[in-house]
């Protein structure tokens, strides 16, 4: 097992792939009562199409969603959270775009006992028919509460009109038509491809001797067998350069309206580190431009074309590229005023006194989620998706200069827009 | 946890610890509750994490805040059992880690914020609190739209009516519109100088730079002590109020005579775990996982005032299958209708819980809250003795003492969406 001591942060951190291909990484946080153990899969919302071999397989839009419900149940049709409970622990697991994490935490010393229930109840399948049908209803009650928030239906709503194929114009649940196509074979084969163990990160924070967790862990997988080593591929449906849609209203009863203009981009770069490069350089320049940062963002305010629910995002990455600008629909002149302030504004870097600013911000930010251990961990597991090392995030952005900025202009073209209305 | 009685000044709380990378200090201020006093709170809160008179714009309090790698000025408006509280603090790493004293600025900005905020001939500088007060007005209005907030509003007011608990924190468009500049610098300036403070610092922090950040604050004369109440049994009311929304939201409130500093708190504290806090509980496992009738649905309990909260997000069609099942499921706690190991759960879920807090800036601001307003002997060790000895006819009784005061339903429209 490697100990990585960071100096600077003073954080020790311990790593080991295992035989089976298991990235185990476990942080030593001494001074905390609780433990987390996260058990991670590249498994998530954007996995649709996939390449397995020589073999083409397509899911249902929500699938990995729906298997991390389903994979509560034993095989016995008893609860894993009962055990979990039984053993004062706190259980739970997301999905994201990006994968499907299960976690646990406990201030407890049932940690050996506990890690065991998860890692077994996650390598193993035993969903019945029955209970797949069952959790439809309650997939779909939680598809609803997200669609009845006024933001996050804005949101959704603009990645819809934005994309023709690209999984981002799903919810991560998937929809009521998809929801209540999917079937047990599915999430079987779901979870016998994305689930192998070398597909996977063990994420630990933990106040206990890593030695003697790794240990356990090892204990543990040494006792089971798995089928080879799949060779995963994702794929991804053509997208074309339009938008769907230019312009859409939905109607929600709202007493405050909304409005999103979102750009679409064409991804350009592949190599997985340049993009999160290009990403915190184009995170910078909204944040020097379209924020409090930014005199004018004042005078915005006070002509009353913007209020403090004003926003910007956008993401670059190998898959996808866009920029989306969000907030209350308050004066006619809204749209005309931002498109034209991001076409004049993408050729001119931020200034050099800003940039520092932010890099400064940035370190701050990134020592503080030093504080959480279920930040920790999750961080850990996203480094792990870059190929990363959970310290070289912080360097990338610090290695970020004036000069970079010049790459925004020559990638982004903001010529395929989508406004979206919600009233 | 170290905490000084400060001459005439209020209370300092310091817990010395290095399990953060940053420091927080924090000024909590006590007013008497009114929903006019909420209302200056919830402005006022917009106004001094903005702008100082030092820092004249967003721009400059930002660039001294991000210099000070990422630092935050934070304001909170609250309504804690019978007080309001308005806090104001700043969170900044500990200057170890870039090797420079972060600790010497961070108070000095403390100092700007609280004692010379932003402004003019009017009170505050006019333009900022136009712009705060419009704030307050547009999160109301997105409160609004939010059908799972507006039933938890809703249902707050009727339940606490006539007492603290209907008071909205968040301000009350009426009186928020109506309140005017002059009269909210005049509330400010008096909560700073007459009210009961207590400062809390927690991180890596030397006290005498404490010590002479209290100095700077006037002496007072009241001091705040207990600040749970018994609200009494309200005649019971069911609301429903329809929407074009895409899941109905249900609310029941229950009153208790039980609240945080009666005997049978903690047995109706380990009783609502084993009801509706875990994954186990009565309410997920009938409800969610036998019926599949929601995806969300808990409670918790109005530990200040007594009652117990339990919400869920529905089908119309199925509302009155899950209030039958609710009502069902409360009955089976009074009548003792558990088993010895749920209840073995629920009490190390609570000590779990407990625990965890510790590992958390706010928690620790939390339990400090408790030890010094509700019973002083409120460790955790205090607690978990608590909490162990419980027995099922303890929490047999506790639930008995459950009266259904209010339901509030926000209900889709009938032929509207799904």
């Amino acid at each position: 097992m490697e100990k990585i001591k960071q100096t600077r942060f003073d954080e020790v951190y311990y790593t080991e792939t295992l035989a089976n291909g298991l990235k185990v990484i476990i942080w030593h946080k001494p001074t905390f009562y609780n433990s987390v153990f996260c058990f991670a899969t590249p498994f998530g919302a954007f996995n649709l199409l996939q390449e397995v071999g020589q073999q083409r397989i397509s899911y249902h839009s929500g699938v990995a969603h729906f298997l991390e419900h389903k994979m509560f149940e034993n095989e016995n049709n008893s609860d894993v959270m009962e055990d979990f409970t039984r053993l004062g622990c706190n259980v739970n697991a997301f999905t994201s775009y990006l994968e499907t994490v299960y976690h646990f935490s406990t201030t407890t010393n049932n940690t050996k006992q506990a890690l065991n229930i998860l890692l077994d109840f996650v390598q193993s399948f035993s969903v019945t028919n029955a209970s797949v049908e069952k959790e439809k209803g309650i997939i779909s009650e939680e598809f609803k509460m997200y669609l009845q928030m006024p933001d996050y239906r804005l949101a959704m709503e603009s990645f819809k009109a934005l994309f023709h194929t690209f999984p981002l114009n799903q919810d991560i649940s998937g929809d009521q038509e998809n929801i209540m196509a999917i079937t047990k074979e599915e999430l079987e084969e779901a979870h016998r491809i994305n689930y192998h163990p070398s597909n996977m990160v063990l994420s630990i924070v933990t106040n206990q001797d890593p030695e003697v967790i790794l240990s356990w862990v090892k204990e543990n997988q040494d006792s089971k067998s798995f089928n080879p080593k799949p060779n995963i591929k994702k794929l991804y449906l053509a997208e074309p350069l339009e938008v769907v849609s230019a312009y859409q209203q939905i109607k929600m009863q709202l007493q405050q309206p909304k409005i999103a203009m979102s750009y679409k981009f064409k991804p350009q770069i592949q190599d997985k580190k340049v993009a999160f490069k290009l990403n915190y350089i184009l995170k910078f320049w909204i944040k020097g431009y379209f924020t409090r940062l930014n005199p004018l963002y004042q005078q915005w305010r006070n002509e009353g074309l913007i209020n403090d629910n004003f926003s910007v995002s956008a993401e670059y990455s190998p898959e996808v590229a866009f920029l989306m600008v969000s907030g209350d629909k308050l004066h006619q002149d809204f749209v005309e005023l931002i498109d034209n302030y991001l076409q004049e504004k993408i050729s001119k870097p931020i200034s050099l006194a800003l940039l520092q600013q932010l890099k400064r911000r940035c370190l701050g930010k990134f020592l503080k989620e030093f504080n959480n251990i279920e930040d920790i961990a999750v961080n850990v597991i996203n480094a792990c998706w870059l190929d990363f090392t959970p310290f070289e995030i912080i360097e990338i952005i610090e290695s970020i200069q004036i000069e970079d900025f010049t790459q925004l202009n020559e990638l982004l073209d903001f010529s395929q827009r989508a406004i979206v209305e919600i009233i | 946890m170290l905490v000084k009685e400060i001459q005439n000044k209020g209370k300092l709380i310091i817990e010395n610890t290095k399990k953060f990378k940053d420091i927080y200090i924090i000024v909590r201020m006590f007013y008497p509750i009114s929903q006019q006093n909420a209302n200056y709170g919830a402005i006022i809160c917009q106004l001094l994490c903005d702008k100082t008179n030092k820092y004249p714009s967003k721009e400059l309090l930002k660039k001294v805040l991000d210099n000070l790698y990422d630092a935050k000025v934070f304001c909170s408006n609250s309504i804690i059992g019978n007080t309001g509280v308005l806090d104001v603090g700043i969170a900044a790493i500990c200057g170890k880690y870039v090797d420079q004293d972060i600790l010497t600025p961070q108070i000095d900005l403390l100092s700007e914020v609280l004692f010379n905020p932003c402004i003019d001939e009017s009170g505050f500088n006019s333009e900022l609190f136009e712009e705060g007060k419009e704030n307050v007005l547009f999160d109301l209005l997105r409160n609004e739209d939010q059908p799972s907030i507006h039933a938890h509003d809703q249902a707050m007011k009727i339940f606490g009516k006539g007492y603290p608990l209907e008071i909205v924190a968040n301000g009350e468009s009426t009186g928020i519109k109506e309140v005017n500049n002059h009269q909210a610098y005049i509330w400010y300036q008096n909560l700073l100088a007459n009210n009961y403070r207590e400062i809390f610092a927690i991180g890596e922090v030397e006290e005498e730079v404490l010590d002479k950040f209290f100095d700077k604050f006037n002496p007072i004369s009241e001091t705040v002590e207990n600040v749970t109440y018994h609200k009494p049994l309200g005649h019971k009311q069911e609301i429903t109020e329809e929407a074009s929304i895409d899941q109905s939201q249900l609310i029941i409130i229950m009153h208790t005579p039980i609240n945080v500093t009666d005997g049978l708190y903690y047995p109706l504290a380990v009783g609502n775990t084993l009801f509706g806090q875990l994954p186990t509980s009565l309410l997920f496992q009938e409800v969610r996982e036998k019926r599949s009738l929601c995806y969300r649905i808990s409670s918790r309990l109005l530990s200040y005032e007594g009652g117990l909260y339990i919400s869920t997000g529905i089908a119309r069609e199925n509302l009155t299958t899950t209030s039958e099942l609710i009502y069902a499921l409360v009955e089976r706690m009074q009548v003792g209708d558990f088993n010895d190991e749920l209840i073995d759960m629920a009490k190390n879920m609570l000590l779990d819980t407990l625990r965890s807090s510790y590992d958390s800036l706010f928690g620790y601001l939390q339990e400090s809250f408790k030890i010094l307003h509700i019973d002083d002997r409120a460790s955790f060790e205090f607690s978990k003795q608590q909490i162990l000895a419980v027995s099922k006819d303890q929490i047999i009784e506790a639930f008995n003492s459950l009266q259904l005061e209010t339901v509030y339903i926000y209900q889709q429209e009938k032929d509207g969406k799904n």
